[in-house]
């Protein structure tokens, strides 16, 4: 079971150097300019800009594309769907299926709004240590904090998942390989099969949270309030020009639409 | 110090209290084995040391704060630090050097200082080369040592030990003690040790035998090792060098009654052969 | 049901490297067998027991069962002759499931396809012999149990499955002395059975000692010594740098033997240390 989207590929590279804030921020101003770009065409061009970063992170194509290959057919359906459901000016019809302008134009930016967004999170992803990431998502909503958002639980909340996804998961092939030891063969699509596996890392997951809660408590923790951190994080030069040019191009994008969109 | 008022405490929802009129006082510096069968109550009393659990009658004062007086729990549990039976349920964090932090980082202390305290802390307990590893990818016995090396981070001057050693295997287990025991030394942390082995009791100074959520025993482990029949019927087995002891005995040695390691009954069987 | 374990290795693949656990395995264990494994963390015992529990395959060398060879459990892979081999994993009282102490511990014999009134008297003979009250504990949802009852309780389903090699990892781990005896009777009486063997995984020395015939100790991933227990434990301080630590009673004799005093270092019991030291001091 190997879930490949969202790895981390430790590196050295500019865009591992940059700040955690600003790439999520980055990623934020990214997707307001491919959601402002009223085209297909146009939404294209500023998702490319996202290759330039790639290239400077020293991402393999290869990995790129494992990233990515879960969602082609759920791409495909999108673009199919909006290509045969827009009406508009007929350019070909199949039997039935009236293939319009603008059917193409939206199924063109369907499909390129969500396969930038979520190739420049899996670079987001694959690029930042998630720890990083945790502490960068902690430091964004620190403003937050006074309306009443939890920030600091949140981020915690990320870093317990990381930590314990996979001690759940080697639990869950110990469970495994003791039912099938005793005759258990997890076949058929019956939910009750499933059963010898669910309850025992339902249970187990239950009685890890008691004991976490408890070790947590054990150690003065006390919610968010008045905690510090070992990471600090810095802005640095690279840091600004990253954002200037993500903002310039979000800034770009909407300036566009309100001159030619629709 | 660490005094133990009266305590009696019920769980929620059940009529036989889990402790009952317990008093104790525990000393800067001392080294304490606090044993018993399951559900004698000693996971209870470890978790009433430190304000996990707050008592139902009387009060547990730690160096005079009292654990009913929320104001203090923070100031009481950064003296009092406690490692866990099970290693998966305690490190909190992605890596080794991010669970020891963790504490600190509740205590709200600078970054710098947090750095500087994780490192020593890792140095201590020989993790420093793990640094960055996941804790999901470390032996049981490292776990525990990272467990142990985020509670000294907090420099306590107790540590409760809640049957940290039962899940390892003997050698991970013998580390971890010899640890505890060296830090006691060079520090003067007091040692509260909680574990149904009495081998481990016996290494104490003084030990503490539950039964039932009362004190059955206490005293020097050499004393508490005498009462075999007490200790059978808590479900206790006294230590094998002791039982030899008896048994050596009965067969006419004259061999004093209050030998409890390898290291003592060795040293008092040349003493016979000495003198032959 | 004789298990056979012929130039046994097995390695994990991890991204693309092979991470070796077990090199050139040579092990057989018969009815009548009590046989131990044990070394310190991480030399390969625990993968052993599964692969001669047929819940992992060697990546290299064969598993017989009685002669014939044997590819593990699985989908339609032979299951049949597994059957007969019974494995007790780590802490199992974490695979318990069911609503029922006696529908779970009826779950693996269910799977063998019996009902009716034969598997109402299998369940109740297992709980039997693991000392629990099928009348009092068989209706109880097993969660309202101690660990030690928990942990029978899982035993008793595997007992159940009424196999006739009972593998068994680290089955004390974690108990009270009390909760030790208890699963260490249930061992004792299933081993006492005509043709049945067990073989124990566990680094607890002076268990070893006390139960079992015959000894291997895995030293990273090969066999290091194999003998009765006194002739490992007659290896003295060799033990420890294989990572285990010798019971206390060994452990005096080597201390008195270091001394210069003429006792034997393989004492097993309470008794024969008695003795020997008796003998020592001429009384």
């Amino acid at each position: 079971m190997l879930i490949e989207l969202g790895q981390y590929i430790p590196g050295t590279s500019s865009i591992h150097h940059l700040d955690p804030r600003s790439k999520l921020l980055g990623l934020l101003l990214y997707g307001i300019a491919l959601l402002a770009a009223p085209t297909g065409m146009a939404a294209s061009l500023t998702g490319a800009t996202i290759l330039p970063v790639i290239i400077l992170a020293g991402l393999a194509p290869a990995f790129i594309w494992r990233q990515l290959r879960p969602l082609i057919v759920f791409l495909l359906i999108i673009f199919i769907f909006q290509v045969a459901f827009t009406p508009g000016e007929v350019m070909a019809a199949v039997g039935p299926v009236r293939i319009t302008r603008e059917g193409l134009n939206y199924g063109l930016l369907a499909l390129a709004r969500v396969f930038f967004l979520v190739l420049a999170a899996a670079v987001l992803m694959a690029t930042t240590d998630p720890l990083a990431l945790a502490d960068g998502l902690e430091r964004l909503l620190r403003p937050g904090q006074r309306l009443g958002l939890p920030a600091g639980e949140l981020a915690l909340m990320l870093t317990l998942a990381l930590r314990f996804v996979p001690t759940l998961l080697e639990e869950a092939e110990r469970i495994m390989r003791a039912q099938v030891a005793r005759g258990a063969t997890f076949q058929g699509n019956q939910i009750k099969n499933l059963m010898p596996l669910v309850i025992p890392l339902f249970v187990s997951a239950f009685r890890r949270a008691e004991g976490l809660a408890e070790a947590m408590e054990a150690r003065a923790y006390r919610g968010g309030q008045g905690r510090t951190r070992m990471r600090e994080l810095h802005f640095r030069a690279a840091d600004y020009i990253f954002l200037l040019l993500a903002g310039l191009l979000a800034a770009g994008s909407a300036y566009y639409r309100l001159r030619f969109g629709s | 110090m660490i005094e133990v008022q009266g305590v009696t405490f019920s769980y929620p929802g059940t009529t036989v209290p889990a402790l009952e009129n317990i008093s104790l006082i525990i000393k800067p510096g001392e080294f304490l084995a606090i044993t018993g069968p399951n559900g004698s109550g000693k996971s209870t009393l470890a978790r009433l040391l430190n304000g996990l659990l707050r008592p139902g009658e009387g009060r547990v004062l730690v160096d005079g704060l009292d654990t009913g007086d929320e104001a203090s729990l923070v100031d009481i549990r950064r003296r009092v630090g406690m490692v866990f039976q099970d290693p998966d349920n305690q490190l909190v964090a992605a890596t080794v050097e991010d669970d020891v932090a963790f504490g600190l980082e509740n205590l709200g202390l600078p970054p710098a200082e947090i750095r500087q305290r994780v490192a020593a802390a890792l140095e201590v307990v020989e993790l420093a080369n793990l640094r960055t590893r996941p804790p999901h990818r470390l032996s049981g016995g490292q776990k525990q040592r990272l467990a142990l090396a985020g509670v000294l981070a907090m420099e306590p001057r107790y540590l409760v030990l809640d049957e940290a050693t039962a899940m390892l295997d003997p050698v991970a287990r013998e580390e971890i003690l010899q640890k505890v025991l060296e830090l006691r030394r060079e520090k003067g942390l007091a040692v509260i040790l909680i574990t149904h082995l009495m081998e481990e009791a016996a290494l104490a100074e003084r030990v503490l035998v539950l039964k039932a959520g009362q004190i059955l025993l206490a005293g020097p482990p050499a004393e508490v090792m005498q009462q075999e029949e007490k200790l059978a019927a808590a479900g206790l087995k006294v230590p094998v060098t002791v039982a030899l002891g008896k048994g050596l005995r009965q067969a006419g040695l004259k061999l004093p009654a209050n030998l409890v390691t390898v290291e003592e009954m060795a040293r008092a069987l040349w003493k016979l052969a000495s003198r032959k | 049901m004789e298990i056979g374990l012929q130039e046994v290795s097995f390695a994990y693949q991890v991204a693309g490297r092979q991470l070796p656990v077990l090199e050139n395995i040579n092990l057989k264990v018969s009815p009548g067998d009590f046989l131990a494994i044990t070394g310190a963390g991480g030399s390969g015992k625990s993968t052993l027991a599964m692969l001669m529990a047929g819940l992992l395959e060697p990546t290299a060398g064969r598993v017989t069962l009685d002669g014939q060879p044997a590819r593990g459990r699985g989908k339609g892979k032979g299951l049949a002759p597994w059957q007969r081999v019974g494995m007790v994993f780590q802490q199992p009282e974490q695979q318990l499931f069911a609503e029922t102490v006696a529908e779970d511990v009826a779950f693996g014999p269910r799977n063998l396809g019996l009902g009716g009134a034969r598997l109402e008297a299998r369940v109740k003979a297992a709980l039997r012999a693991v000392g629990l009250d099928p009348q009092t504990v068989g209706g109880r949802s097993p969660f309202t149990l101690s660990g030690g009852q928990q942990r029978r309780v899982a035993i008793a389903g595997i007992l159940a499955m009424e196999p006739e090699v009972l593998i068994l990892d680290e089955p004390t781990a974690g108990l009270d002395p009390a909760g030790r005896e208890q699963v260490v009777n249930v061992i004792r009486a299933f081993y006492r059975r005509p043709g049945k063997a067990v073989v124990l995984i566990s680094h607890n020395m002076a268990e070893v000692a006390e139960l079992a015939r015959e000894v291997i100790v895995l030293h990273r991933g090969r066999v290091a010594l194999q003998g009765t227990p006194r002739d490992i434990f007659r290896q003295g301080e060799a033990l420890r740098s294989y990572g285990l630590i010798p019971p206390p009673l060994t452990s005096l004799m080597q201390v008195l033997r270091r001394q210069g005093a003429p006792v034997p270092l393989d004492v097993l019991t309470l008794a024969e240390a008695r003795d020997a030291i008796l003998a020592w001091l001429g009384v």
